[in-house]
C-alpha cells in the first residue's frame, strides 16, 4: 500500500508550482490558473485525508472548494476582461495603482 | 604522487553510487534484478507494488504539467497542461478510492471552467509573452528562493516532523471504498451538509451577479 | 423603616435628573420648583419616619449600616455604598433635609424670574443628594464623594450669576469667586484624602465602625493618629472655613442669597464639623490634635467676629457671622464637648439660615442694594421680615430663652470647664462682638430713618419667602429646649440622644464631671451679661448716628483699617501664594516645562513618525507579485519558527 505520505508530498510539490507561477508570471490569466492548480493541490490532502481517516469530511470539502472555484472563475474571469477592456493589457506589471 | 588518491575518491564514489542504487533494487541469487524497492526513508527496502507504480506514473505526469504549465510562454499551452494535470489528479482520486470526486474533477474543473479560461484567452486573442528566462527579474529569484525553501520545510514537517499521527496512516481505511460513492455522498450532502449545501447556491448566485456586472460595466 | 434609608437619597436624585434633563422644556417656573422642593419634602418626612422609628428602639440597638451595593471590590478592599443610621447622622440628615426644603420653598419666590430657574433647582438637588451621602456615608470614600459633591455645588452656585461683577482680591466676577471657593477647598480635601490613605494604611479598613472598633486598642498620643487626625482637620478647615482656609467664604456670598443660606451656613460648612465628631474617637486619641482644633476654633471665631465689626455688606456681615460660628463649633469639638458642637450645628442652621433669608428678603425689597449705610427704616415696610430677622439676631447673640443661649453657653462653659479659661475668655470677647455687629446691623437696616433712594419702593417679600422665614424663627426660639442643662432643670435631651454615639470617644478621654454649679451659674450670668452689653451698645450707637462707623474709623485709625480690610489676610495669600504660583506656572511651568519638553516631545513625536513613514511608504510598490512573496516568507518564518524551535 501507499503510505499517505506519498500524497501529501505531490500535493506540496504542485502547490509550491503553483506558488511559483504566482509570484513569476504576468499574465493574469496564468496567475488564474496557478491559483486553479494550488487549490488542486490542498484538494488532493483533502481527499488522501478522507481515504486514510475513513471520514467523508474531507471530500464535502472539496466539494465547497470547487463550488468557490468555480465562483472565482467567474469573478476572476470578468475581472481580466474589464481590465483588458481599460487597459488592453492582462500584465499585472502595469496594474500598480495601489502604492504610494 | 599526486595521481594516487584520485582512483580512491573514483572508488569511493562507485560504492556509494551502487549502496544508493541498492536502496531500490532487490537481486536474486543469480545477481538480476528481482524488484524495485521505495526509497523513502521510513519505508526502504519495500516491495513495489503495481499501485505504487500507477500512482508514480500519475504523480509525475500532474508534477511535470504542474511545471510545464508555470514556464510556457503560450497561455493556451498553459491551460492545455494544466488540463493535464486535472485529469492525472482525477486519476490520483481513483486510486484514492473517490470516485465522485474524480468525475466532478473532470466534470466541473477540466470541463466547464478550463473551458471557460479557455474561452476568455481566445476571446482575448493574446499575443504570447517574452519567454520567462527575458522577463525574470532579482525579485522573482528571491521569490523562487523562497517558494523552494517553503517546499523544503513543508516536506520536513511531512517526513520528519508529524510524529506519529501520520505513521499510522500506512494504507488506506477499510471505510474508504464506502466513502467515495455517490450515493454515501449524496447522502451526507443533503442530510449533515445541507446548510453549507443551500449556502453555496447563495456563493454562486452572488458570483454570476458580480460577473455579469463586471463584464457588462463601462469603466471612464 | 430603616431598609428605605435609600430612598431618602433617591428622592433629591430623582428630582435633579427630572430638573436637570427636562428642566429646560418645563417653561412653568411652578412645576419646576414643585418638583425640585418635593424631592426634598420627601427626604425629610422619610427621614422623620425612620427618626420616629428610631425613639422607639432601645438606646443601643439605633446605630445599624444599610448596604445598597457593593462599590468597590479590590483584592482586600472593598468599599460599599452603605448608609449608616444612627442618632447623629440622623440628626444631620433632619436638619439637612428639614432646613433644606424651607430653603427650596423660598427659592421659588426669590428666583422668580430669573432665566437659569430651573439650573438652580438642579444644582440644590444635586447639592441636598451630596449632602445626604456625605451625613449618611458608612465609610471615608462615600463620604469624600459626598464631599466633593457639595464642593463641586457650592462652586456651580458662587458663580450661578455667573454674567455679574464681583469685586475682591484678585476677583472680578462671581465665577471668580467660585473658582477661589474651589481651589481653596482644593488644599482640604488633598489633606483629607492623605489622612485618609494613612486611616487605610494604619487600620486597613475605611469603615467608621471598623476603624473606631480598632481604636479602643490604641494608646492615647500616637503618632499616626496625631497625624490622621491633624490632616483630617486640615480638610475641615477647608469645608469649614476656619483659619487657615477661611478666605473662601466671604466671597462666596456672591452666589444667590438662598445659597448663601442653604450652603455657606446652614449645612455645608458644617460638614467639617460633623466629620470630626464622627470620627470623635480618633480625635480622643490625640489630644495634641484636640488642642489645635480648639484653639484654631477660638481664634478663627473671635477673628471673625472682629472682622464682622465693621462691615457694610449685609451678607459680608453674616459670612463672617458664619465663619465666627463654626469657629465656636470647632472649640467645642476641640475640648471634647462633642454634643455642644452638633448641638450648635443644629441652632446655628436654623437662626443663620433665617438671618440669611431674610437678608435675601431685604436685598430683594431693596432692588440688589446690599450695603446696609443705604437702609433704614424697613421695618415698617416689612414686619414679617423684621420680627423673624429680630428674632433670629438674638437667638444669635444668646438670649435666653431662644436657641443660641443653650447652644453657645453650653461651649462657653465646657471650654472653661475642660479646657482654659484663656479658650473661654476668646469665645466670651466673641460672643460680645457678636451681639454687637448684630444688633449695629438690625439697626442700620431696619431702625431709624429711610436712607434709600426715593425711586426706591420697598414692599413685604411674598408668602412663599415669609413662611419660610416664621418656620425658621419658630424654630430658633424652640429649637434650643432640646439642649436645656441640667442646672438650668432640663433633661438635656440632646445629650442623653447622641450620648451613645460619642460614649467611646468620652470613654478614652475620660474627662472629670462637672458638679461646680456655681461657676456654671456665674458663666451663665456673664453671658447674659455681654449678650445685653452688645445688644445695648450696637443699638444705642447706631439709632443715634448711623454713620457712627466714621467717628469710630476717625479714633481709632488704624485698628478700623485693619478690620475692615480683613486683617489683609486676602492681600497677603495673594503675594506669598497665589502670585508666586501664578509667576512659577508662566515662567516655568508653562514656557519650559509645557511648551519646551511635553510640546516638544509631542511634535518630536510627531515629526518623527511622519519621517519614518515618508520613507516607509516606498515599500508599497503597487506589484502585488512583490507583496505576495512576502506573504511566502512569512510562511518561511512561521514554519521555521514552529519547526527549529
Amino acid at each position: 500500500m501507499i503510505p499517505v505520505h506519498y500524497y501529501l508530498i505531490l500535493s506540496a510539490v504542485m502547490f509550491i508550482t503553483g506558488v511559483v507561477g504566482v509570484l513569476t508570471r504576468r499574465n493574469a490569466i496564468i496567475i488564474f490558473m496557478c491559483i486553479e492548480l494550488m487549490l488542486n493541490s490542498v484538494n488532493l490532502t483533502f481527499v488522501a485525508f478522507s481515504s486514510y481517516l475513513g471520514n467523508e469530511a474531507g471530500q464535502m470539502f472539496v466539494f465547497f472548494v470547487m463550488a468557490v472555484a468555480a465562483a472565482e472563475a467567474a469573478v476572476g474571469l470578468a475581472i481580466v476582461l474589464a481590465l483588458f477592456r481599460n487597459k488592453q493589457t492582462v500584465n499585472i506589471n502595469e496594474v500598480n495603482i495601489l502604492k504610494w | 604522487m599526486n595521481a594516487m588518491p584520485k582512483p580512491v575518491i573514483r572508488e569511493d564514489a562507485a560504492r556509494a553510487a551502487e549502496e544508493f542504487f541498492h536502496r531500490f533494487v532487490t537481486y536474486d541469487e543469480q545477481g538480476y534484478i528481482r524488484m524495485i524497492t521505495s526509497c523513502y526513508p521510513s519505508h526502504i527496502g519495500e516491495i513495489l507494488s503495481s499501485e505504487l507504480i500507477v500512482f508514480i506514473v500519475l504523480a509525475a505526469v500532474a508534477a511535470i504539467s504542474g511545471f510545464l504549465m508555470i514556464t510556457r510562454t503560450n497561455p493556451v499551452n498553459s491551460a492545455l497542461f494544466l488540463i493535464l494535470n486535472f485529469i492525472a489528479l482525477a486519476g490520483l482520486y481513483l486510486t484514492l478510492n473517490a470516485q465522485f470526486v474524480a468525475i466532478i474533477q473532470i466534470l466541473v474543473y477540466a470541463g466547464a471552467i478550463m473551458v471557460l479560461v479557455l474561452f476568455v484567452i481566445m476571446l482575448l486573442n493574446l499575443q504570447d509573452e517574452a519567454p520567462l528566462r527575458e522577463t525574470i527579474s532579482k525579485s522573482h529569484y528571491a521569490s523562487l528562493l523562497f517558494s523552494l525553501l517553503a517546499l523544503a520545510l513543508i516536506v520536513q514537517v511531512i517526513g520528519w516532523k508529524s510524529g506519529a499521527a501520520l505513521d499510522t496512516m500506512r494504507e488506506q481505511s477499510p471505510l474508504a471504498v464506502q466513502i467515495g460513492t455517490v450515493e454515501h455522498i449524496g447522502n451526507t450532502l443533503f442530510t449533515q451538509y445541507v446548510f453549507p449545501f443551500e449556502l453555496t447556491s447563495i456563493l454562486l448566485l452572488a458570483a454570476m451577479i458580480g460577473a455579469v456586472v463586471l463584464a457588462k460595466k463601462r469603466f471612464p | 423603616m430603616y431598609q428605605y434609608v435609600g430612598l431618602i437619597v433617591l428622592f433629591p436624585l430623582i428630582g435633579l435628573l427630572i430638573n436637570g434633563l427636562l428642566g429646560r422644556k418645563i417653561k412653568n417656573e411652578t412645576i419646576v420648583g414643585a418638583i425640585g422642593s418635593g424631592a426634598v419634602g420627601l427626604s425629610f418626612l422619610l427621614t422623620a419616619a425612620i427618626f420616629i422609628d428610631m425613639l422607639g428602639m432601645p438606646a443601643d440597638g439605633r446605630s445599624q449600616v444599610v448596604t445598597l451595593f457593593t462599590w468597590i471590590a479590590a483584592g482586600d478592599f472593598t468599599v460599599s455604598a452603605a448608609y449608616q443610621i444612627d442618632q447623629l447622622s440622623v440628626l444631620m440628615t433632619l436638619v439637612v433635609t428639614g432646613v433644606g426644603f424651607l430653603i427650596h420653598i423660598y427659592s421659588i419666590g426669590y428666583m422668580h424670574g430669573d432665566r437659569g430657574f430651573w439650573r438652580f433647582f438642579t444644582y440644590l438637588n444635586l447639592f441636598i443628594f451630596a449632602m445626604l451621602n456625605l451625613v449618611l456615608a458608612d465609610n471615608y470614600l462615600l463620604m469624600f464623594l459626598g464631599w466633593e459633591g457639595v464642593g463641586l455645588c457650592s462652586y456651580l452656585l458662587i458663580g450661578f450669576w455667573y454674567d455679574k461683577k464681583f469685586p475682591g482680591v484678585g476677583i472680578t466676577w462671581t465665577g471668580d469667586a467660585g473658582n477661589k471657593a474651589f481651589w481653596v477647598n482644593r488644599i482640604g480635601d488633598f489633606a483629607f484624602m492623605i489622612g485618609m490613605f494613612l486611616i487605610f494604611r494604619e487600620f486597613g479598613t475605611l469603615t467608621f465602625n471598623e476603624v473606631m472598633g480598632q481604636a479602643d486598642g490604641r494608646t492615647v498620643g500616637e503618632g499616626t493618629i496625631f497625624w490622621i487626625t491633624l490632616l483630617l482637620f486640615i480638610g475641615a478647615t477647608g469645608k469649614s472655613a476656619q483659619i487657615p482656609l477661611f478666605i473662601w467664604l466671604p466671597d462666596a456670598m456672591a452666589g444667590p442669597t438662598p445659597v448663601s443660606a442653604l450652603i455657606h451656613a446652614a449645612t455645608m460648612v458644617t460638614a467639617g464639623v460633623y466629620m470630626i465628631a464622627r470620627n470623635a474617637a480618633l480625635y480622643a486619641l490625640a489630644p495634641d490634635t484636640m488642642m489645635i482644633v480648639a484653639i484654631v476654633g477660638a481664634v478663627t471665631a473671635i477673628m471673625a467676629a472682629s472682622i464682622g465689626l465693621v462691615q457694610n455688606d449685609i451678607k459680608k456681615v453674616l459670612a463672617y457671622s458664619t465663619v465666627s460660628q463654626l469657629g465656636y463649633m470647632f472649640l467645642a469639638l476641640g475640648v471634647g464637648a462633642f454634643t455642644a458642637g452638633i448641638f450648635h450645628v443644629m441652632t446655628h442652621a436654623f437662626f443663620k439660615a433665617c438671618l440669611f433669608l431674610g437678608s435675601g428678603a431685604v436685598i430683594h425689597a431693596m432692588h440688589e442694594e446690599q450695603d446696609i449705610r443705604y437702609m433704614g427704616g424697613l421695618k415698617r415696610v416689612m414686619p414679617i421680615t423684621y420680627w423673624t430677622f429680630l428674632i433670629s439676631s438674638f437667638a444669635i447673640a444668646g438670649f435666653p430663652p431662644l436657641a443660641g443661649f443653650f447652644s453657645k453657653d453650653e461651649i462657653l462653659w465646657f471650654a472653661w470647664a475642660d479646657g482654659s479659661p484663656l479658650l473661654w475668655l476668646l469665645g466670651a470677647g466673641a460672643a460680645l462682638m457678636t451681639a454687637f455687629y448684630m444688633f449695629r446691623m438690625v439697626t442700620l437696616t431696619f431702625e431709624g430713618e429711610p436712607r434709600w433712594a426715593r425711586d426706591k419702593h420697598p414692599h413685604e417679600a411674598p408668602s412663599s419667602m415669609t413662611i419660610p422665614l416664621i418656620v425658621l424663627a419658630a424654630l430658633a426660639v424652640v429649637g434650643g429646649f432640646v439642649g436645656v442643662p441640667a442646672v438650668l432643670g432640663g433633661g438635656n435631651a440632646i445629650h442623653q440622644w447622641l450620648h451613645p454615639v460619642f460614649a467611646q470617644a468620652e470613654r478614652i478621654m475620660a474627662l472629670p464631671e462637672h458638679h461646680d454649679h456655681a461657676t456654671e451659674y456665674l458663666l451663665m450670668a456673664i453671658s447674659v451679661a455681654i449678650a445685653l452689653t452688645g445688644f445695648w451698645f450696637g443699638r444705642r450707637m447706631f439709632l443715634a448716628d448711623p454713620e457712627a462707623d466714621k467717628r469710630i474709623a476717625a479714633k481709632t485709625g488704624g485698628l478700623y483699617r485693619l478690620l475692615a480690610n480683613k486683617y489683609y489676610v486676602d492681600e497677603v495669600y495673594d503675594a506669598t501664594v497665589v502670585r508666586p504660583i501664578l509667576k512659577t506656572s508662566d515662567s516655568f511651568l508653562y514656557r519650559v516645562f509645557d511648551v519646551r519638553l511635553i510640546d516638544g516631545f509631542v511634535n518630536g513625536l510627531a515629526s518623527t513618525t511622519a519621517w519614518v513613514s515618508s520613507t516607509l511608504r516606498f515599500m508599497q510598490s503597487g506589484v502585488v507579485q512583490n507583496y505576495a512573496a512576502l506573504i511566502v516568507l512569512g510562511l518561511v518564518v512561521i514554519l521555521g519558527l514552529l519547526i527549529f524551535s
